[in-house]
This record gives structure tokens, C-alpha cells and sequence, in this order.
């Protein structure tokens, strides 16, 4: 009896060990507010996360994520996305694309940000729009020195 | 055994001489620039307008044209100048007609751009005010195949200075046209080049591409078509037609890098490829470079 709860145990905790992850992908919540002739792009974003500081962080990461891989709508210049295809991309260029989002080094193409809602609380955390202005120039030209993107030609 | 070493050791030196040695003064020690199309903007021009004028009639067209390159430029992307090549051209007595569209074709052929850009300037002054239009067409050259097409417009202002309109126009649609260029590119990068081929006959020649020839005998058509098969890139060709005279490939892929080595390739090299096959089969072929488009004629 007492082997066969230690089996129950061990089988139930394997079921729950091999549960599908969840997989999240990030919101299309991002919208243009404006294109400058000085190659900036201002855009409003939502974030989510457990406290306000991660939400503003996930709003911030979302503008990028939307400008690099699916474009903007009403853009003229970004309404396709700078990189077309996103995992393979991302794949190829896995350090980079680890210091981009994990330490951060999209701060260096970000010429503003300004939390433009109250927080909005959900079920679990928290929610934020911030406007982003993102220097369009010097993305494309570290992406381009880096060879994530090709420079204009062939 | 003395004898044969020595040979043997003469035999390896001569197979290791390249048959072109590297220049010093040229070496780059390997590295590789992939070569870049050539661009030209041009103006739109009408039957009752002259090309060689049209620029210096109209400051708007010529503002239009400068907001085009200027985006090329941003994207560091240098153009052939218009206005320099036609000043060559004039020069150098090139137009043999007074048929515009005869001198737009002299001139892009003088200039000889593997992309050329049309800007169309279009001015509209109505009682609720003036707007311009610019619409802008990039094409292939040699093929005509189409990279771009946008049409960009002002709105409607109360305004006099319809320069301003065309810069408005131009940059509404200029960095959405280059985008649209660069997505073509890359398919050139991904798929080949376009070339086109045309194979004739002299007229001295006891041959046509009804004659059987090679190991199987079979119409020297088919063989070549077999070889195309072969040897463009990605398998990726298109037969515009045969005769028993002419034979027209109108699209065929060539790769922008040599598939064994890296360095770039071009139509040149594809022509000598194809050349030496016809060569190949007991026959004396002559090879024609235009731009991108290849002519062997076999005598």
C-alpha cells in the first residue's frame, strides 16, 4: 500500500511536470502617434507586468517589438516590419537579441518615454500605456553594422 | 627515379601558378564588396516634352528629383546623376533622333543604370486650391521587370509654392517606395538576378535549332534548354520562344555571388559559361554584352 501512494506521487507529480508551457506572445497594443522628419517615431504602447515598473518595461519592449517585427500600421516609412522573419532571425542572432531585450540596450535607441495612463489594475498586475519615441536612424544603422538587416542594395 | 621526381616537382609548381597573379597594388588580402546596382532617377516626360529640356523648364520636377535622390542618399546609396550623364551624352553626339521616346532610351542606354526611377510630376491649380502628384515607377533596365510603383500626393493647399507641394508629395511616399525596392532586393539576393538571353544565327550559317547535335542527337534547342535547366539559378528560367532561327530565354536567374567561391558574379561570366558549352558541341558561337542581356550569335 505504501509503495503504490509512493507511485500514485511520483506518477502525478511526472503529469504535472509535463504539463504544455504556456506560451506568450507580446500585444499588438502599439499604435502611431507620430513620424518626424529628425527620423524618430513616436508611439503609444501597452505594457502589462506584476508591479508598475515592469509594466512600463513591457510597453517599452512591446514599441520595439511591433516596429522590428510586424510594422506600424499608418506608418510611411515602418508599416512593413524591419526584420521579416522573426525567428529565424532571432535564432541567428541570439546574443544580440539576448542584450537588446535582456539588458536593456533598446534604451540607447529610446529618446523618450513618458507613462501616458493612470495604472490600470487587473486580475493579476498591473496594465500602463507610455509613449515611446524611438531614433529610427541609429536602430537601423546598429542593425545594419551588426548584419541583422542588409543596408539598402544587395 | 631522379628524372621522375624532377618532373613530378615541376609538373606540382606549374599546376600551383595561377593563370593571373594578384596584384599587389590591387590585393585586398581576400576581401569581398558585393557590387551594387546602378541607379538613375529620371523625369517623366511626355510626347510634346523634350527630355534634354524638361529639367530646365520646370524647378518643380527638378525639386521632385532632388527629394528622391536625397532619400537614396539618407540610406547611403549613391545614384548616377541625371543631369551629368546627359551633359555626356550631348557631348558625346549620342542622340540620332528626335523621337523622345528614342532619347530616353539613348540616354538610359549611354548611362547604361541596371535601375532606372521615373518621377512623374503632376500639377493640379484649382479655385479650392493646388495639389501635386508624384508618381514614381523603378524598373530593371534591360528587363523592364517593375521594383517599385508609388503615387504620393500634396493635398489640396492654399498655397502658390507648388515646389513645396512636390517636396510634400515626394516625401509621403519616397521612404515607403524605397522599402518596396529593398524587399525586391532581397528576393535578387535570395533568387538571381534577371539576365536575358537571346541565341541567334549568322547568316552565313548552315545550322538552326532544329539541328541534331551531341551524343543523343537530339535538336539543338532542346540541348539548350536542357543546360539552362542546368544552370540557372534555382532552376529558375523562362522561354520566351523558339524558331528555327532565334531563341529567346527572356528571364533568366544568374546568382549575385559565384556559387563556389563567393566572389561576384555577373552576366559576363554566365555568357562565357554558355558560350563554352556551344562551344562544346562542335560549333562557333560569337558573345554580345548589353547591359544585362546576352546575345550569342552562332556562325
Amino acid at each position: 500500500m505504501r509503495q503504490l501512494n509512493i507511485f500514485i506521487l511520483i506518477l502525478f507529480t511526472g503529469l504535472i511536470a509535463c504539463k504544455t508551457k504556456n506560451i506568450s506572445y507580446p500585444t499588438a497594443e502599439v499604435v502611431l502617434l507620430s513620424e518626424n522628419k529628425d527620423g524618430t517615431i513616436t508611439l503609444k504602447s501597452a505594457g502589462y507586468g506584476k508591479d508598475f515598473q515592469d509594466a512600463v518595461t513591457d510597453a517599452q519592449m512591446n514599441a520595439f517589438d511591433i516596429l522590428l517585427f510586424r510594422g506600424i500600421p499608418g506608418s510611411n516609412r515602418f508599416k512593413n516590419p524591419i526584420i521579416m522573419d522573426e525567428n529565424m532571425v532571432k535564432n541567428q542572432h541570439k546574443e544580440y537579441f539576448d542584450t537588446f531585450y535582456s539588458k536593456a540596450y533598446f534604451n540607447t535607441f529610446m529618446v523618450n518615454s513618458v507613462v501616458s495612463s493612470n495604472e490600470i489594475h487587473l486580475e493579476k498586475g498591473k496594465k500602463v500605456f507610455v509613449d515611446v519615441t524611438i531614433n529610427t536612424n541609429s536602430l537601423l544603422r546598429d542593425l545594419e553594422q551588426n548584419n541583422i538587416i542588409r543596408k539598402f542594395g544587395y | 627515379m631522379n628524372k621522375i621526381n624532377i618532373l613530378n616537382t615541376i609538373l606540382l609548381v606549374l599546376v600551383n601558378i595561377p593563370l593571373f597573379s594578384q596584384n599587389s597594388s590591387t590585393n585586398s588580402g581576400g576581401q569581398i564588396v558585393t557590387v551594387q546596382p546602378k541607379i538613375m532617377v529620371i523625369p517623366y516626360t511626355k510626347e510634346d516634352e523634350n527630355i534634354r529640356t524638361v529639367l530646365e523648364d520646370d524647378v518643380n520636377k527638378r525639386i521632385a528629383i532632388t527629394k528622391i535622390k536625397e532619400a537614396f542618399d539618407n540610406r547611403g546609396f549613391t545614384t548616377i546623376d541625371f543631369e551629368t550623364k546627359l551633359k555626356a551624352a550631348k557631348d558625346n553626339n549620342i542622340f540620332t533622333s528626335d523621337n523622345q521616346s528614342d532619347i530616353k532610351s539613348q540616354i538610359i542606354e549611354f548611362a547604361a543604370p541596371d535601375i532606372y526611377v521615373e518621377a512623374e510630376v503632376y500639377v493640379q491649380k484649382k479655385s479650392s486650391g493646388n495639389s501635386v502628384k508624384v508618381i514614381l515607377r523603378g524598373n530593371e533596365s534591360s528587363t523592364g521587370n517593375a521594383l517599385a510603383n508609388k503615387v504620393g500626393d500634396s493635398g489640396t493647399w492654399y498655397t502658390e509654392d507648388i515646389g513645396k507641394l512636390s517636396e510634400k508629395a515626394v516625401e509621403q511616399i519616397v521612404e515607403d517606395f524605397l522599402n518596396t525596392m529593398q524587399n525586391k532586393f532581397t528576393e535578387i539576393v535570395n533568387n538571381g538576378k534577371s539576365v536575358i538571353i537571346d541565341i541567334s544565327f549568322s547568316g552565313g550559317s548552315s545550322y538552326d535549332f532544329n539541328s541534331e547535335m551531341g551524343d543523343e542527337g537530339l535538336p539543338l534547342s532542346d540541348l539548350l534548354e536542357m543546360w539552362m535547366e542546368e544552370n540557372a539559378f534555382k532552376n529558375n528560367y523562362h522561354l520566351q520562344g523558339t524558331t528555327s532561327l532565334k531563341m529567346i530565354f527572356d528571364d533568366v536567374r544568374i546568382p549575385l555571388k559565384d556559387q563556389s567561391n563567393g566572389k561576384n558574379y555577373n552576366p559576363n561570366k554566365f555568357a562565357l559559361l554558355l558560350w563554352k558549352y556551344i562551344k562544346s558541341l562542335g560549333l562557333n558561337p560569337t558573345k554580345d554584352l548589353k547591359g544585362n542581356t546576352i546575345y550569342i550569335t552562332i556562325n
